[in-house]
């Protein structure tokens, strides 16, 4: 588990470094090229495209050179998707897709579903999400609520799965206007019922008390 | 230093949660009732509403519901079209019941009650063997552990349910609650039988039986049997022990034939004290009442709560050759409770399939021949008597004419 963790992780961290235009060289002709700036000096710029094309403007052509800052759009649907590992007592494997909605840059609410596991049963987690970012910049602390119901995803007849709810503080940073990767901590709660055999009406209540760390991918 | 207190507060946050592993189960509790108090002379009392699901039972003119636990509702039946609901006739822990002549035999938990009937509206209790039946307890609607019961106390008259959360382990683990003692929740049920002059008809469901001057009752795993040639003085022979787990008794003859959970065995009553075993038919698990006619046996054989097992059938055994019964056919049900015969007339109460009624003219082939079926009659049980087949189901009793069987006509019916 640590090890697919440590993959996803680089994955990620691969992904935003490799995706992010760092730079825009605004053009005199009212031109504007987003990408690396691999030189800039007396004799000109030279700037490396996400495509792998290198430019070469000579001083003249050059308007300015700025820092590339993500825009990212404050209203409108988005998808989160999340890998995480529930700590505590047991080990508990997480995957979470949200879809939802930004009504500005601060709220957001969407519907979630996933999988996870809890001792020896599996659930497919259904829930909604709630999430307020404090900071309207490309990169904001936020905290979430989640609220809903685990699944059983097998032995219906005994396993009646139960409410689940939790809360995260996190990190969301965009690298480019539509994808931006979150990483989050916080608490997990499921109360789960597993009715057995040995008597009528016999039932097993697992209350699960979890420390929840999530890491995942944002798109918008 | 910022990490390394980061990371500790990881640790600890981690090491904070635990779950929380709950048992939550629920518990009989005995409630009693003195001894002085549970052996006062039955009462009858004026008729009440049948409310439950219980053994029937006719003798001449008369209709008897048990309420399970509670007493046998008196009706008047001679005409089923216009039933009469005489009385009730109270009865602490009644389950089953069988009529001999003017006598009325019934347990009450632990004792055997005789009620003299001959005056029907006036019945009064004649004699009682106590004790005969120890480990009688009230029905239990649910399969729950039962507390620990002391005698001292009195009799055990009902239950109350105790609700009852303890630790466990992620692997559900259950060490038997404290207090508790084991006890099967089988107790006396009832189904048709009839054998010897002057004595009524039962539903195929039942433990009790008579045959000539002797009751036999079913308690737990012990064959009980009672001489009444004196009803007044009943007396109760040694149990005979049966290695199986015997659900209905059905009186042909001097046999016995009984109805267990893996299988249909026969016992002779020759020797009347001493039942003994002359054959059986073994099938796989399940529930299985029992009715007889000339050299056939008709058993259905169920699934459900108690009755584990996956065989939902009606199964036709040769008993020409007593010692040696041979199963012939075996016709797939929905899901089979009581069962009665009369003349070609095999009638089945198939649980949500409703009551089917098969030409038995040939028993080899009766479960090929449906002449007519009421699948809006959840039936558990049936006595067919002299063109009348009255029906008890979930909902009510239903008395049909079925003179035609082809156009069975509806007379009369109770609603629980």
């Amino acid at each position: 588990m640590k090890n697919l963790l440590g993959f996803v992780f680089i994955c990620f961290v691969s992904i935003s470094v490799s995706a992010q235009p760092n730079s825009i060289v605004k053009l005199k002709n009212g031109s504007e090229i987003k990408g690396e700036i691999l030189k800039n000096d007396e004799s000109g710029v030279q700037l490396k495209t996400r495509d792998g094309s290198v430019w070469i403007f000579s001083k003249e052509e050059v308007a300015s050179t700025e820092k590339f800052i993500p825009s990212v759009s404050r209203k409108g649907f988005y998808n989160r998707s999340t890998i995480g590992v529930m700590g505590g007592d047991d080990f508990s494997p997480s995957l979470q897709i949200v879809n939802g909605y930004s009504f500005n840059s601060h709220w957001e609410t969407g519907i979630g579903i996933g999988f996870e596991q809890f001792y020896w049963n599996k659930y497919i987690p259904i829930f909604i999400e709630g999430k307020y970012s404090l900071l309207n910049k490309t990169t904001s602390p936020f905290v979430s609520m989640i609220a809903g119901y685990q699944m059983p995803l097998s032995n219906f007849n005994s396993n009646k799965g139960g409410f689940t709810g939790g809360i995260q503080l996190g990190i969301t940073h965009y690298f480019s206007n539509h994808i931006g990767i979150s990483t989050s901590a916080g608490y997990r709660f499921a109360q789960l019922k597993v009715m057995n055999m040995w008597w009528d009406d016999f039932a097993t209540i697992q209350q699960i008390n979890r420390f929840e760390i999530r890491v995942g991918l944002v798109f918008r | 230093m910022k990490k390394t207190t980061l990371f500790l507060a990881l640790i600890a946050l981690l090491s904070a949660c635990h779950d929380k592993i709950t048992n939550r189960y629920f518990t009989c509790i005995p409630v009693y009732t003195d001894y002085e108090t549970f052996r006062q002379p039955v009462n009858f009392e004026s008729a009440k509403t049948i409310s439950k699901n219980g053994n029937i039972y006719i003798k001449d003119n008369y209709l008897f519901v048990i309420e399970p636990d509670a007493g046998i509702h008196f009706i008047n039946n001679e005409n089923p079209s216009l039933p009469n609901n005489l009385g009730f006739l109270s009865i602490k822990g009644c389950t089953g019941m069988s009529i001999k002549d003017n006598y009325l035999y019934a347990n009450s938990f632990i004792d055997l009650v005789v009620i003299d009937i001959t005056s029907i509206t006036a019945p009064n209790e004649v004699s009682r063997i106590e004790n005969i039946f120890p480990q009688a307890v009230p029905v239990m609607e649910k399969n729950y552990p039962v507390g620990m019961i002391d005698k001292n106390l009195g009799v055990v008259t009902s239950w109350r349910y105790e609700e009852t959360k303890e630790k466990s382990e992620p692997v559900p683990v259950w060490n038997n609650c404290i207090n508790c003692m084991e006890l099967s929740i089988s107790s006396f049920s009832s189904q048709n039988t009839t054998s010897g002059s002057g004595t009524g008809t039962s539903g195929s469901i039942t433990k009790f039986t008579i045959i000539n001057n002797y009751l036999y009752v079913m308690d737990y795993n012990q064959l009980k049997p009672i001489n009444i040639t004196n009803p007044t003085a009943p007396v109760a022979s040694e149990p005979v022990s049966i290695w199986r787990q015997v659900e209905t008794l059905f009186p042909h003859n001097d046999y016995i034939f009984m109805g267990t959970t893996s299988g249909m065995i026969i016992y002779t009553t020759v020797n009347p004290d001493m039942p003994q075993y002359v054959s059986a038919v073994d099938h796989m698990t399940g529930c299985d009442p029992v009715v007889v006619q000339g050299d056939y046996c008709y058993v259905t054989i169920r699934t459900g709560n108690t009755c584990v097992g996956e065989l939902d059938q009606l199964d036709v055994i040769n008993i020409s050759d007593i010692n040696s019964p041979v199963l012939m056919k075996s016709f797939e049900m929905e899901n089979p409770h009581g069962l009665g015969i009369s003349g070609n007339s095999l009638f089945v109460c198939d649980g949500k399939d409703g009551l089917k009624i098969f030409d038995a003219t040939n028993p080899e082939t009766c479960g090929d021949n449906l002449i007519h079926q009421f699948k809006d009659l959840e039936a558990t049980d049936i006595i067919p008597f002299n063109n009348v087949a009255i029906v008890i189901g979930e909902d009510g009793i239903y008395q049909y004419d079925y003179s035609d069987l082809s156009d069975m006509k509806l007379l009369s019916s109770f609603k629980f």
